[in-house]
């Protein structure tokens, strides 16, 4: 259809029916897109594009191919690249990916800078041209600036793009023109698996390449989803390969995942929080029926019995003492585990032998039974599983951990953001404790660069995130925080859409998407490749790039020549796309060249799969790890020496967490709550996406048996709840959940009505700020509440 | 009379509805129209042990249909004025220049296929995206399968490459002789036993 | 329930009352007539006035039905398979019928025996509607339809409310026994209804899913309108024999009656309407497709 025939079956079908046009998206032109012109020039104006997806975090990296006619993008499919063979997949879109029409010409996206005219969280606000949105901007920032330090600014962690000149890089880098900020490390994805791995390997490359999982012949996928949170595109496709070449595999989840459904020869129903205690009892079945590998344990672990603990530590508890419970008494046989972990005990038994005796094959963890209370034993818990099987450095094998790939982990952004006078990092997590308590931090916070902050954060420029309302936990608290503005002085969020931290702004800012801008993207985790992103389309309404943004306050503030380097968003990314021909991909044809080619994607076959450890398995002295040892630690030092044995154990324990069916808060709240990345979402991303809704709609998903002692039935509306918050949504009776036990898909966007009630299920309601010991990580997976029926 | 068929192997498919929307994509559709739909079949008994612990027995696997493009389509013979037709290659295709809208073939088809789109009071349908297929590429589900769980091709083909099972629970007696090829999810055996259904209704059906 | 039914709930009710009247006022009222000699006074075309009045209702909601109604003379086109392009034929054929004896009768008041004929064949054509409208239902793809109950029902709605309805004219030239036969009627059907309740719910419950899930739909979804609908049929039941036995042979002292017939009337049209809500509620796929 034209233009003139779309606008023309608006008006017909409006008027004739008299009636409103109640999905009107596919007329983008009609609800005022910018139609009609030629993208951005060096591209075709209309027909089939090559593009990678606008991916946000979704632990993915596709290609899309969208069609655009007459400046609006129509159809949208996916790679169909000729092959598709395990060393170069096609990188198919998932149903987000395919979706994407609908949030690109969604009627809600925002269209100019607001400025906040109600109470902060209130949501009211006026309209505002660009000049004077970001000549308030720059005057707050060089106001607060001057007041407070540079110590006082924060961007906070914001995953909502990795298209690599988008997001909160070209703001990160606009700071550090203007003196710096404060900084974080670690992320909510994986802040106790990136923390512990090394304590064990010293090291985070600690995986194979993904085509070797071709090679194993029992997979263990504890915890991990690929079906549903993608964890590399095509990661649950070579889980499938793998099974064709003969690999059973064992699934450990509290739910039965789409992963357990069509990946799995069994599902094995785990209770939240206790995989350590089925970890430990695995070890032991090993111990004592001596299934481990003794020549490997010896000679390349540290700690695994008395005999080999470190020099001066000798009479401190080794692993098998751990297990035998030669210090506690208990020993942590499958009789010990079963009542903890629900699992029973003979299940634990066979699995222990299964995995110590198939070989070679992996453990893989997934990420979100380390966002939990003492997120970190576990972690460490799968790595001693792995490496006392002997499935370290081989074919086949798993070392286990966050397990990036040898020859280095994606780039994920190498948007050069340039250097950070601000010396002092928090902890991703804590930047609520930075508001309200800055200044009284410390190491023990996890507080890095200097022993003090100066300032508690006054100002809040938060970029493709909506970590403020809606992805932290206790995101009730947060609202009480970030309502005072007494404390953050002053807000801007950069978003495309009125999300509930934008909310919170005192100033929103309006960014187009990544169809409207330049960019380029490589694997998340996995993959050999880089995809580039050309402007397929015109940023609609006012809105406009992050890098656009931050050129024009870079311009406001001073700093425009140094911050563009005489740069456009096509400049960057060819800049960029050269350095990754420097670094990377020396193979990489010119900008240019790739540009016209239309090929979107350019990567490189793995037909001989690396992987983590051979040189250190073939010469554990020659080639030791760079842990302090040398050697795989199951016993850790280090950890020893932080003193603190209930929390930080140096072997790997399991640990009730604070909030646990087995501890006083059951009595009142006795469902564990799990939040897990749902099909419909890359976490808040594409909420409010029709088409998603429908295929995935927000429910609470709980066990026959719990919605039968509280009278539920299917799609009863449902109050779930704890002293933190109240949530209601519709729920789901469904087998596929050990009883006990209820989902909350995680990210749904926080509308919380005048009773506080939050009527769309966001599980951060419910979830709590509570940290993780060793890595102050996120342990928003931790969380018991109740459930009853709701009224209306 | 029918040519081409769907496969769809159940025991990879993922339940991702992928295909779903990338059906939805190419023939713009309103929420609520799906030409293509995912069902996920689940059943279990669970029992608490005397340790404590959980046992269940559950099987639960997903199946993604379109229209099945039926050898006797029962959709065909209901509708009462031929706009529910069978091409001569087999496809089973509604004109909406004379569909009436008494959504009838919907009562009549056994899977759910035919789609009433309220706002133009007309059916629509699967048309298995035959503009594709008439340029030798694929349709837009089954290059879309993340899982590469879904195929199609002559029937002929299929059943060579497939075995000829047009069934699995609980899907009814293929009387209509769907062009739909199953590979049986292994769990599928015990799921009369345990009384499996479709538990995802409401992202199937629009029960108003 | 689905709004969208409503048209359907008045279409099928409204021609199987048409039907219903000219069949019973075949079989009861003329033909017991027929060989007495009595002239029919104008009230008896009113009848026909009637059933025809029903029949237009009847097929005007047929078309507030359809999404499309423009195209509807296209839906003629499928008699070869259709069984909805037969009913359609049908309910066109049994209309013009039913019209041209209607007309005949206004026209020529006098002629009316000699017309009985044309009522015959009227009322057969009726009969075979109702056949062909069950039919339309009788697919294996709704299992809760597919079964020899669905005729049985539009065929006893079609009785009960056109007997009901004549009981209430008060036809006091036909004979006393014509009269009791309809109170008969007005007691029976809902009795049998009643009966055949237990036997359709156990048939459900034992055949298969979707069958099963019919049940769920009425004990549960749709408990009100079940009970709803027994309670008026123990309502029509006793209207009914209030009115049987308000039937004198004394055709002056006939307005007693009025009311009681008027309740019983009243009382089969709610249970009726909500019988057939009932049914559509019943339009379920097998198995959830
Ligand atoms: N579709 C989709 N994919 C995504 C994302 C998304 O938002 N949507 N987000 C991406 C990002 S940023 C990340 S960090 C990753 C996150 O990836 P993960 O952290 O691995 O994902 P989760 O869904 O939190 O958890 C994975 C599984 O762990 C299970 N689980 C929860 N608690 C426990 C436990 O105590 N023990 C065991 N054994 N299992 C448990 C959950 O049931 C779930 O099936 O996903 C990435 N992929
Ligand atoms: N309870 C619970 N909470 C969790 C998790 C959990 O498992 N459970 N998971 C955690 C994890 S792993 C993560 S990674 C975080 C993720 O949390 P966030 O990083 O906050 O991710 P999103 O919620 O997707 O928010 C990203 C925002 O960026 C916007 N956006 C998209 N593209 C662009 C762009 O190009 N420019 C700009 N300026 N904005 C853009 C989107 O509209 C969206 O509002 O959530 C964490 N929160
Ligand atoms: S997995 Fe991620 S990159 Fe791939 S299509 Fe989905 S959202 Fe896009
Ligand atoms: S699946 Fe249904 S709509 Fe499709 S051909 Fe068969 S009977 Fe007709
Ligand atoms: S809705 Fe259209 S296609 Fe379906 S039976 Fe009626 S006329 Fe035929
Ligand atoms: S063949 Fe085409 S129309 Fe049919 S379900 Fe697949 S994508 Fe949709
Ligand atoms: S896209 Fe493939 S795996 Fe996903 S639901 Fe459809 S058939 Fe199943
Ligand atoms: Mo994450």
């Amino acid at each position: 259809m034209g233009k003139q025939n779309r606008r023309e079956f608006i008006r017909k079908s409006a008027v004739a029916g008299g009636m409103v046009i109640s999905s009107p998206v596919w007329f983008p032109d009609a609800l005022g897109f910018n139609p009609g012109q030629a993208v951005a020039p060096g591209l075709a104006k209309n027909g089939w594009i090559r593009v990678g997806c606008p991916a946000h975090n979704c632990g993915g990296r596709c290609l899309l191919k969208v069609l655009v006619d007459d400046g609006i993008i129509t159809r949208i499919e996916t790679d169909d690249r000729p092959g598709d063979t395990p060393a170069d997949p096609q990188l198919r879109a998932c149903i987000r990916g395919r979706s994407y029409r609908r949030r690109q010409y969604h009627p809600d996206r925002l269209k100019t800078p607001l400025v906040r005219t109600g109470k902060r969280g209130e949501g009211k606000f006026r309209e505002a041209t660009w000049d004077e949105a970001l000549g308030i901007m720059a005057a707050e920032m060089l106001r607060i600036r001057s007041k407070y330090g540079n110590e006082s600014m924060f961007v906070p962690y914001g995953t909502g793009s990795y298209s690599h000149l988008n997001g909160r890089w070209p703001a990160a880098r606009l700071m550090n023109f203007i003196g710096g900020a404060l900084d974080y490390y670690n992320s909510y994805s994986w802040a106790c698996i990136s923390k512990a791995t090394p304590t064990v390997y010293g090291t985070g490359i600690t995986g194979n390449q993904r085509q070797d999982w071709l090679n194993s012949k029992y997979i263990l996928m504890w915890g991990w989803n690929p079906a549903e949170m993608r964890d590399g595109t095509n990661s649950d496709y070579f889980i499938k390969k793998a099974r064709e070449n003969g690999a059973r595999v064992v699934c450990i989840d509290p739910r039965m995942t789409f992963s357990a459904v069509s990946l799995a020869d069994e599902w094995i129903s785990i209770r939240p929080g206790t995989d350590t205690a089925m970890m430990s009892a695995m070890a032991y079945v090993m111990v004592m029926e001596k299934l481990y590998d003794i020549d490997f344990v010896r000679t390349h672990c540290l700690g695994f019995d008395s005999t080999q603990m470190p020099k001066g530590l000798e009479n401190e508890e080794s692993y098998v003492d751990y297990l035998l419970g030669k210090f506690d008494g208990q020993p942590k046989s499958p009789k010990w585990a079963a009542p903890i972990t629900g699992v029973p005990s003979e299940t634990i038994t066979r699995i222990a032998r299964e995995y110590a005796t198939t070989k070679p094959a992996m453990l893989y963890q997934g990420y979100g039974m380390q966002r939990r209370a003492y997120g970190e034993q576990p972690v460490r818990g799968g790595c001693v599983l792995a490496a006392i099987t002997g499935n370290v450095g081989i074919h086949g094998g798993w070392a286990s951990g966050i397990a990036h790939q040898p020859g280095g982990e994606p780039f994920w952004s190498i948007f050069p953001t340039g250097t950070n006078n601000v010396q002092a990092r928090i902890p991703t997590f804590l930047w609520t404790e930075a508001i309200i308590r800055g200044t009284t931090l410390t190491a023990k916070e996890g507080l890095t660069g200097v022993e003090k902050l100066n300032s508690n954060i006054k100002f809040i420029w938060s970029v493709a995130s909506n970590i403020l309302m809606n992805q932290h936990g206790n995101i009730n608290r947060s609202g009480r925080i970030l309502e005072n503005e007494s404390l953050v002085e002053f807000i801007v969020v950069q978003d495309q859409f009125m999300t509930s931290s934008a909310k919170y702004a005192d100033l929103v800012l309006p960014v187009c998407t990544h169809f409207e801008t330049w960019g380029l993207e490589d694997g998340w985790k996995y993959g050999e490749e880089v995809i580039l992103m050309p402007q397929v389309v015109q940023p609609a309404f006012q809105s406009k790039s992050d890098y656009r943004i931050c050129a024009d306050l870079a311009a406001k503030l001073g700093v425009y020549d140094a911050f563009t380097e005489g740069l456009d968003e096509k400049g960057w990314t060819h800049k960029l796309w050269d350095q990754y021909r420097e670094t990377r991909f020396h193979n990489l044809p010119p900008f240019e060249k790739f540009l016209e080619s239309n090929q979107g994607v350019y990567s490189v076959p793995v037909f001989n799969p690396k992987i983590s450890f051979q040189e250190f398995r073939n010469d554990p002295i020659g080639h030791p790890l760079q842990t302090p040892s040398g050697k795989i630690e199951i016993f850790s030092e280090t950890l020893f020496q932080m003193g603190n044995p209930n929390e930080i154990p140096a072997v790997p324990k399991y640990i009730q967490e604070w909030e646990s069916p087995f501890g006083p808060e059951a009595s009142s709240y006795p469902l564990q709550a799990i939040g897990p990345h749902y099909m419909a979402r890359v976490h808040s991303t594409h909420d409010n996406v029709d088409w998603l809704k429908e295929a995935f709609p927000q429910r609470v998903f709980i066990n026959p048996i719990d919605a039968n002692s509280r009278d539920l039935t299917d799609g009863d509306r449902v109050l779930v709840f704890n002293e933190r918050g109240k949530i209601s949504l519709p729920c789901r009776v469904t087998p596929r959940i050990m009883p006990g036990v209820v989902a909350v898909p995680q990210g749904a966007w926080s509308m919380p009505g005048p009773d506080g009630i939050d009527t769309n299920g966001n599980i951060n309601a419910l979830s709590s700020e509570r940290w993780t010991p060793l890595a102050f990580g996120n342990a928003q997976h931790t969380i018991m509440v109740e459930i009853k029926k709701a009224r209306t | 009379m029918s040519t081409f068929g769907f496969f769809c192997d159940t025991s990879a498919c993922s339940g991702c509805k992928t295909c779903q929307v990338a059906c939805k994509d190419k023939n713009n559709l309103e929420p609520g129209i799906r030409f293509r739909r995912v069902y996920e079949v689940a059943g279990a008994n669970w029992n608490k042990t005397e340790e404590g612990a959980w046992e269940h027995d559950i099987v639960a696997y997903n199946l993604s249909i379109g229209c099945n493009h039926c050898e006797d389509p029962a959709c065909v013979k209901a509708c009462p004025t031929k706009a529910m037709h069978a091409e001569s290659d087999g496809m089973i295709l509604v004109d909406s220049k004379i569909c009436i809208g008494c959504r009838y073939c919907e009562w009549a088809c056994p899977y759910g296929s035919p789609q009433y789109n309220e706002q133009k009071g007309i059916m629509q349908k699967c048309d298995f995206c035959r503009d594709y297929i008439l340029e030798g590429k694929q349709p837009a589900c089954v290059a879309s399968c993340p899982m590469r769980a879904l195929e199609f091709g002559q029937i002929g083909q299929l059943i060579e490459k497939h075995g000829d099972n047009r069934t699995i629970y609980p899907m009814p007696d293929p009387i209509t002789k769907p062009a739909l090829f199953i590979r049986k999810h292994p769990g599928a055996r015990f799921a009369r036993k345990l009384n499996a259904s479709i538990i995802n209704r409401e992202e199937v059906r629009n029960e108003k | 329930m689905k709004s969208s039914e409503w048209p359907l709930v008045i279409f099928t009710l409204a021609m199987q009352l048409s039907v219903g009247i000219m069949l019973i006022y075949d079989l009861f009222i003329l033909f017991p007539l027929y060989r007495s000699r009595v002239a029919l006074p104008m009230k008896y075309h009113w009848i026909l006035l009637i059933a025809l009045l029903a029949a237009i209702i009847g097929v005007i909601f047929s078309f507030l039905h359809l999404g499309n109604p423009a195209n509807a003379p296209r839906s003629l086109s499928n008699i070869g398979t259709s069984w909805l392009s037969r009913e359609i034929s049908g309910v066109l054929i049994y209309s013009s019928l039913l019209l041209v004896t209607t007309i005949l009768h206004f026209v020529m008041p006098s002629a009316g025996r000699s017309l009985k004929w044309l009522i015959d064949i009227t009322a057969v054509a009726g009969i075979i509607l109702i056949f062909i409208m069950s039919r339309i239902y009788m697919i294996p793809a709704r299992p809760t339809w597919n079964t020899f109950f669905t005729p049985l029902g539009f065929y006893m709605a079609a009785i009960v409310m056109g007997a009901s309805l004549l009981l209430l004219f008060q036809i006091n030239q036909g004979s006393w026994a014509s009269q009791k036969s309809l109170a008969v009627l007005t007691i029976s059907i809902p009795v049998i209804q009643l009966a055949l309740l237990p036997v359709y719910m156990s048939w459900l419950s034992q055949s298969g899913i979707a069958s099963g899930q019919g049940l769920t739909i009425l004990l549960q979804n749709h408990m009100i309108a079940f009970y709803l609908r027994l309670i008026l049929y123990l309502l029509a039941i006793a209207f009914g024999f209030w009115a049987f036995f308000s039937i004198r042979s004394d055709t002056t002292q006939n307005r007693l009656l009025f009311t009681p017939a008027l309740l019983a009337w009243a009382a089969i049209l709610a249970a009726q309407i909500i019988d057939r809500l009932l049914f559509y509620a019943q339009n379920i796929s097998p198995d959830g497709f």
